[in-house]
């Protein structure tokens, strides 16, 4: 197994779009590494350059400490799983995994022991002599996943291979990919757009989470780390279900009541001694609660309630600007009336006008 | 109302190949008669053992068979590995050529005739198989056809064979090319379809009777046996039959092809 190293990478497509901007990431040897971010956000293309389908435009690719940057995918020794489970339509699942195998000139014999091998931990030996149109999608995805450890590669990449599956198989698939990443200690980079996925692969001991945004990564640690320290304001908005309100607001600080921030229709108190002009203020739906009109930190209107059975989301419009609550259980609030909000102070997080968190 | 009219389409195109085998069941004088019967009066088999026999029948099948098969071979390879190069290689001048290549489908075909002749009479090739066949290799509408094919086939099985370590060749070859079969079928039974039909070029290229391929063995009898219809008739169902035969047993191949690459034509 080796370690993948990102260096100033940078890649431009044709028409002038840029993707990444010197783009720096260490991903550790045996790690899984989960690379979340918005569609758009350059995930896919940064799978796509470590693989080698995709030439950067600047920087570097480092596969265990050998530049690869200009390597075609097949020098590279990574396997990629990806969306949709490309199978080889007019190959058996038993060829299918042998393909790769073939490719690099294996013996016959290895072959089929690896082939059944692998084929064996991803629960699909009955399935070796069917053709892919026959499987279900769960079997699909598993034939491919088998065809990318059949020949031990030194890095897996996983661009989304679970998003095209139902609830229940994507979980299952899930612990699944878990387990392969424990039992093999592969080095992973595993990309997807849903943050609960994230939040469930990168979880574990030695698994990490990166954060992408417009192509720069903007934070890479722990769920916990990423959910209750954001490094930025797109990663507090991004991070968490809902994620974060983030409200344009200003700071003011010789008012009657004491400093403030006020955002939309709110006044909210603060400690901080540095808040002077435009801030933005940060608030997880879980912190913001509804009271009377006037008894809290201003008032708002409420605009869509979606009751999700264990708790209730709570659109609300304060001035113009959109915030979430979010209350246990089913909430007694109706859509079109007016109401009081109240924020737990302590759990506020403020970012200057471009997004940096304020001291 | 659409059965009625495709049965009545499908009767106009079958009935003269059923008038062609009752005709070459008559008597010589029968067709003499008005109205002309429709069906033999006495049928006789006399007009095929008398073709038979002037035919060089074998040779001829022989002759049709190789320029078809070996056109058909031809044409499927350098149209798959053209079409795959227009399709997935970047080079520079790629579209330009691709243009270019369908310009010259606006040339009628006579007008090479001459330059073509010239220049298999200067390599030696006249009347021999390899003058016969050797023009007739690379089809630009084939190489257009399997191009619309492999432009068809998903990006990710070509990235993916990629990282499993194909190279280009493997890819081609292992890869991209048995899943565009249909294409591959429909394109090898419509060049040989074309090919066992060929009637110019064969008649320009080939002058001995040891040369002679379907068509222009048929115009042969035609001339010779001016007024004797049963004996064309005989001459054409002899000549006609094996096409019909594969025809028959490939027409599903056929339109699967043509279905599967001429769902979406981009340029």
């Amino acid at each position: 197994m080796g370690s993948v190293t990102l260096r100033r990478l940078s890649k431009i497509f044709d028409g002038g779009i840029q993707a990444l901007h010197d783009l720096d990431l260490d991903v550790r040897d045996g790690e899984l590494l989960v690379l979340l971010g918005p569609s758009g956000s350059g995930k896919t293309t940064i799978l796509r350059c470590i693989a080698g389908l995709e030439e950067p435009t600047g920087g570097d690719v480092l596969i265990g400490d050998r530049v690869v940057t200009r390597d075609p995918p097949r020098a590279r020794d990574v396997a990629m799983v990806f969306q949709t489970p490309t199978l080889y339509p007019h190959l058996s699942v038993r060829e299918n995994i042998a393909f790769p195998l073939e490719m690099r000139g294996t013996a016959d014999a290895q072959v089929t022991r690896r082939v059944v091998e692998a084929a064996t931990r991803l629960g699909i030996p009955s399935v070796l002599d069917r053709m892919p149109d026959t499987l279900s999608e769960g079997e699909r995805q598993r034939a491919a996943l088998a065809r990318a450890i059949v020949r031990g590669p030194q890095a897996f990449l996983f661009d989304e291979p679970l998003s095209r599956l139902d609830a229940k198989l994507r979980i299952e698939l899930r612990a699944e990919l878990l387990a392969l990443h424990r039992a093999l200690g592969a080095t992973m980079i595993y990309v997807t757009h849903d943050q609960t996925e994230a939040m469930t692969m990168g979880g574990g001991a030695g698994q990490r989470i990166a954060v992408l945004h417009e192509g720069r990564v903007r934070q890479v640690g722990t769920p916990e780390e990423i959910y209750q320290r954001p490094a930025d304001v797109h990663v507090a908005r991004f991070v968490g279900t809902p994620g974060m309100n983030v409200l344009q607001g200003r700071g003011r600080g010789t008012g009657e009541e004491g400093p403030v921030i006020e955002a939309g229709s709110l006044v909210i108190p603060v400690e901080l001694s540095t808040y002077e002009g435009e801030l933005q203020v940060g608030i997880r739906p879980e912190f913001v609660g509804l009271c009377a009109v006037d008894k809290g930190v201003g008032n708002v209107d409420v605009l869509v309630v979606e009751p999700l059975g264990s708790e209730t989301l709570v659109h609300l419009n304060t001035g113009g600007q959109a915030l979430v609550a979010r209350l246990p259980g089913f909430a007694d609030v109706r859509v079109g009336t007016r109401v009081g909000v109240k924020v737990d102070r302590r759990r506020l997080y403020l970012f200057d006008a471009a997004g940096v968190p304020l001291a | 109302m659409r059965k009625v009219l495709l049965g009545v389409v499908a009767v106009g195109m079958v009935a003269p190949f059923l008038y062609m085998v009752s005709v070459s069941f008559m008597g010589e004088g029968e067709l003499l008669r008005w109205p002309p019967p429709l069906l033999p009066h006495a049928p006789t088999t006399g007009n095929y053992s008398a073709m038979v026999e002037v035919l060089p029948y074998a040779r001829v099948l022989l002759n049709t068979a190789i320029l078809a098969g070996c056109v058909m071979v031809g044409q499927v390879l350098t149209s798959a590995a053209a079409g795959y190069a227009f399709a997935r290689l970047r080079f520079p001048g790629r579209d330009g050529i691709i243009a270019a290549s369908l310009a010259i489908l606006t040339i009628p075909a006579i007008l090479l005739l001459v330059p073509r002749y010239l220049m298999i009479e200067s390599l030696g090739w006249a009347d021999t198989y390899p003058g016969l066949i050797s023009t007739e290799l690379v089809s630009v509408w084939g190489i257009f056809l399997m191009r619309q094919a492999f432009l068809m086939l998903p990006r990710e099985v070509e990235d993916a064979a990629r990282m499993d370590g194909a190279g280009e060749w493997s890819l081609f070859w292992r890869v991209a090319l048995p899943m565009v079969r249909p294409a591959v079928t429909a394109l090898a039974l419509l060049a040989f379809l074309d090919q066992w039909r060929s009637f110019l070029w064969p008649l320009v290229i080939t002058r001995s009777p040891r040369m002679a391929v379907a068509d222009v063995a048929l115009a042969h009898v035609h001339t010779t046996y001016a007024g004797n219809l049963p004996y064309q008739m005989a001459a054409a169902v002899l000549l006609t039959v094996p096409l019909l035969l594969i025809c028959l047993c490939a027409q599903r191949y056929m339109l699967s092809g043509v279905r599967v690459t001429g769902a979406s034509v981009r340029l």
